[in-house]
């Protein structure tokens, strides 16, 4: 008996809460599909080394943002979950009074009630790996594209991701279930029978202090504009605006419900036009108790743009930058000056086609200047160790002792083979070739480098363009001086560059790390090898073929893009929900309070159009100030991308595309809620 | 010549149901109002006297026959000129006050003139609600309730608050159903004396159902129904209250309202 009426219950609640039903279904559906990409075989091949089941640097990034992302939604999940199972429960208060006063136990009905949940869940849950499945290929698709690797349509369906997919959902429906368990038994029959019936009370107590947390809340956002756009956030400024804006998520809603009682209480101008009056209570009551339900949820609005807008600007940078930093197909370097790459050349004619190769040298004089220089300008080395001893090891392990030096015609032959146009020097003259990253950081110094430069030569200019400057040709800089000037400098190192006609093997990597007696990601590591203020390419490596950085680049990439995508989707789908549930649940309330406007002569038309206002202005409220905030930390994040990359990030663009994307769930969520809401009120 | 009344009601009909099953919930009822007039309508449960209400009130479709409103057909009119007219013909009083719980008492008063087109400018309308709102309160009483919400006040004075909301846009026609349905005997004393002075000092004509022979008393004319149709008419004209009281129950008697006196 019990079991037929769970089951009756929980069709009806997958009913009511139709919105609730697919965002576990769709939550469920991203999990899958999410954490299939650890289980699939042949990104396991990609995350690990060789055999013996290590795992690379992209492997413990991509299982360490999968970790923490999954955690992000674990407790979102769980909130929600148990926000849903506390209203659902609070809805139907009266339903159990009966059931109390038929003589069913307090027991047996938080049994009946865990088991229409299970049901909803269990039937979510299956629904959701389905639907998984089908996400999964987009996802496995999006994943190799973005890895520039292509996909074949591949139905794997791995026990581990369902498993895991399985305890974390369970997880979460269990212990929201389980708080509301001890609900049940606290609850009395006259409450249960009252619950439902409570009226919406405006509490005007105390507005006079809560209308400051506006004006508080507004000037936390405002000052927040002022320090990202003076640019004088420090890291203490930072701390306290960080304090400040959960402050301000979750007061700005009592304060901003308190200034429009205050309004209306004023009898402002605009309570007396139309249905202004009718939405503004409408809207400031509603506010006031359910002030901390939207400050949590402008939080999740707010981590899910910053999070899609920096997936974005991760994925362009990879697009853009890659050719930058990578622009040789091969670059070897060897401390071994008079190293003539035979070994290696033979191993890579092969496994390619060269079209062009070059070997040479470049030299040093025993000075340091320019090194000196970029220590002491770079924004990077600017909070110095007081310890000289430090410091200097510091310095050593961003650069080479020496300036590197190259000759014009090496410096040319590399140019032509970039497809680069050939510069000339004079005999008196020197250029200097530096990463446009470096450049830009630079060029407005008033210290300029080739003032610090005691070379003998007059400064030419300077080159930007991507040279495989991250230990190979110079480390952040290179000077370029005519040949006859290398004649009185050391050879510092020997190189290789090669540019192939097809396509080079990833695995060319490993075999000249093989041929070299090293392992690759392993002794790299502990190579001589330089990088200088480069902070996003964390790798240094002797042995650079583009194909295999490229690749496990991008994946590095997609290893953070990815959880953000996944983070951001989690949220809005939870926030949407939360927002939508509300609404439509109280329905029923909003329905009497529509009939009346009906009887005092608004048309069925106009209520539509009230309805929507008050949707709107609902919906609106926690999107707004999530948008305001998390603009303002894209610019910031965008500028600081500028600062490390060089490349110039279009911030407002990747904010714009989230927002857009973001908008495409907004109207989808506001609308399902928008006709359910008008088929609740009518008559 | 036919003298024109300010409501017509011509054998008006409303039928529930489809196909087969059909109940007739009022069947074939003629009758008018005049300006300025008080009629109570009474019968038993299920004899349709809400549903003349509802009809009259716009907010439900007649089966047959036809309503005037100053000549008017209201059974032509669209979905949206019915809107239109309940705003500027009509107002409400509910048994269980339809107050909207999250506007305080002035704001319930206000808000059918804040709803309608205005052509004045927002300086102007704030004055003219401001003074409207007021000089209502004061004629029922009610000045002191004002900033408090509908939670905060007794059914009495909810029921004024309603009272005061029906008459804030002048309406031609104030329909009450069951106006005291909800409230104790002094509260329902003071509403009806409310419904009084809206009556005679502000010139309401008022079409109130109920089924409390007490506050049909205070109506000039009564119209008796019994299963959806007009069984008799009664006018006080000159009888005093208690006779007036005696008569209604008689009538009341006789049209089968027994279970009154079936104790």
């Amino acid at each position: 008996m019990l079991n037929k009426l769970a089951l009756r219950n929980a069709r009806r609640l997958w009913k009511d809460y139709l919105n609730y039903f697919l965002t576990l279904c769709m939550i469920t559906a991203l999990t899958f599909s999410f954490h299939s990409l650890l289980f699939s075989k042949d990104i396991y091949e990609m995350i690990h080394f060789g055999n013996n089941g290590e795992l690379s640097t992209a492997g413990t990034m991509l299982v360490t943002f999968m970790a923490v992302s999954t955690v992000a939604i674990l407790m979102i999940v769980a909130w929600l979950i148990n926000y849903m199972t506390r209203f659902i429960l609070e809805k139907r208060s009266r339903e159990f009074a009966i059931y109390l006063l038929s003589g069913m136990k307090k027991k047996q009905i938080a049994a009946l009630y865990m088991k229409e949940n299970f049901y909803l869940g269990i039937s979510a849950l299956f629904a959701g790996l389905l639907l998984g499945s089908g996400l999964q290929q987009i996802l496995f698709y999006v994943f190799y594209k973005s890895i520039g690797k292509n996909y074949r349509v591949n139905i794997e369906i791995s026990a581990g991701s369902i498993l895991l997919t399985i305890i974390l959902y369970g997880a979460c429906f269990m212990i929201a279930l389980f708080r509301n368990k001890k609900k049940f038994f606290n609850m009395e029959i006259i409450s249960l029978l009252n619950m439902d019936r409570q009226n919406e009370t405006v509490n005007e107590k105390r507005n006079a202090i809560w209308k400051w947390l506006f004006y508080l809340s507004i000037g936390n956002v405002l000052f927040l504009y002022f320090l990202i756009f003076t640019g004088r956030i420090t890291k203490w400024a930072a701390v306290f605006e960080m304090i400040g804006l959960v402050f301000t998520f979750y007061f700005f809603y009592l304060g901003l419900s308190a200034f429009l009682m205050k309004y209306i209480k004023s009898k402002g101008s605009l309570i007396y036009k139309k249905d202004c009056l009718f939405l503004m209570r409408q809207f400031s009551s509603k506010m006031r108790n359910t002030c901390f339900v939207l400050g949590t949820l402008s939080l999740l609005f707010m981590f899910a743009l910053v999070g899609s807008s920096l997936a974005f600007m991760l994925s362009d940078y990879q697009n853009k930058q890659l050719n930058v930093e990578y622009p040789f197909d091969i670059i070897l370097i060897s401390d071994n000056t008079e190293n003539d790459f035979v070994k290696e050349g033979t191993l890579i004619n092969e496994n390619t086609v060269p079209r062009s190769t070059l070997k040479y040298c470049v030299y040093q004089n025993g000075t340091s200047e320019m090194v000196d220089y970029l220590y002491q300008n770079l924004r990077l080395f600017s909070d110095k160790d007081s310890d000289p001893a430090m410091a200097e090891g510091r310095k050593a392990a961003a650069y080479y002792d020496y300036d590197v030096y190259m000759g014009i015609t090496d410096y040319n032959s590399l140019r032509k083979m970039l497809g680069l146009t050939p510069v000339a020097l004079q005999d008196n003259q020197y250029l200097i070739h530096m990463p446009n990253r470096v450049y830009q950081e630079i060029k407005d110094r008033s210290e300029k480098p080739q003032n610090s430069l005691h070379i003998g030569l007059d400064f030419a200019g300077f080159m930007t363009e991507g040279f495989a400057q991250n230990g190979h040709n110079g480390t952040d800089f290179l000077l370029v001086v005519p040949d006859k000037r290398l004649a009185g400098m050391k050879k510092y190192f020997s190189l290789m560059a090669v540019m192939a006609s097809g396509n080079v093997p990833e695995n060319l990597s490993e075999s000249l790390y093989e041929s070299a007696g090293k392992i690759r990601g392993y002794d790299e590591l502990a190579d001589y090898i330089k990088i200088g203020s480069e902070e996003l390419f964390l790798m240094p490596a002797t042995i650079q073929v583009k194909s295999r950085e490229v690749l496990e680049l991008k994946f590095l990439m997609s290893t953070l893009s990815f959880p953000l995508f996944y983070i951001g989707l989690v949220f809005l789908c939870v926030a949407f929900t939360v927002l939508s549930v509300q609404q439509l649940s109280d329905s029923n309330k909003y329905k009497f309070r529509y009939q009346i406007l009906n009887k005092l002569g608004i048309g069925k038309k106009k209520i539509r159009n009230v309805v929507a206002k008050q949707l709107f202005l609902y919906y609106l409220c926690p999107v707004i100030l999530s948008v305001i905030i998390s603009a303002v930390f894209i610019l910031y994040v965008g500028r600081q991308f500028v600062i490390y990359t060089g490349i110039h990030t279009e911030w407002i663009l990747y904010f714009g595309i989230s927002f857009v994307s973001f908008l495409g769930i907004y109207v989808l969520y506001f609308a399902v809620t928008y006709f359910q809401f008008n088929k609740n009120i009518e008559p | 010549m036919a003298r024109n009344h300010f409501i017509e009601v011509k054998n008006l009909v409303k039928n529930y149901g489809t196909g087969n099953i059909k109940v007739t919930a009022v069947d074939n009822v003629s009758f008018y109002v005049d300006k300025g007039a008080f009629i109570g309508i009474m019968g038993a449960s299920g004899s349709g006297k809400t549903t003349i209400l509802n009809i009259l009130s716009t907010i439900d479709r007649m089966s047959g026959g036809q309503v005037l409103y100053d000549m008017a057909d209201i059974s032509q009119m669209t979905e949206e000129e019915l809107s239109d007219f309940r705003q500027e013909n009509l107002g409400f009083v509910f048994q269980d006050y339809n107050l909207l719980d999250t506007l305080s008492i002035e704001e319930n008063i206000m808000l059918p003139m804040a709803l309608c087109r205005h052509k004045t400018s927002k300086a102007r309308l704030k004055e003219e609600i401001e003074s409207r709102v007021k000089s209502i309160s004061e004629t029922l009483h009610i000045c002191d309730i004002l900033s408090k919400f509908p939670y905060e006040v007794s059914g009495g004075q909810k029921q004024r608050a309603a009272c005061a909301r029906a008459l804030v846009n002048n309406p031609k026609l104030i329909l009450a159903d069951e106006p005291t349905g909800a409230l104790d005997s002094n509260s329902s004393a003071m509403l009806l004396h409310t419904l009084q002075i809206m009556n005679r000092e502000l010139g309401a004509t008022i079409l109130m159902v109920t089924h409390d022979v007490f506050s049909a008393c205070y109506c000039e004319k009564i119209l008796f129904l019994n299963d959806g149709k007009i069984c008799s008419e009664l006018e006080r004209e000159n009888m005093d209250k208690k006779e007036y009281l005696n008569r209604i129950l008689d009538m009341q008697f006789k049209i089968g309202g027994d279970d009154i006196y079936a104790e």
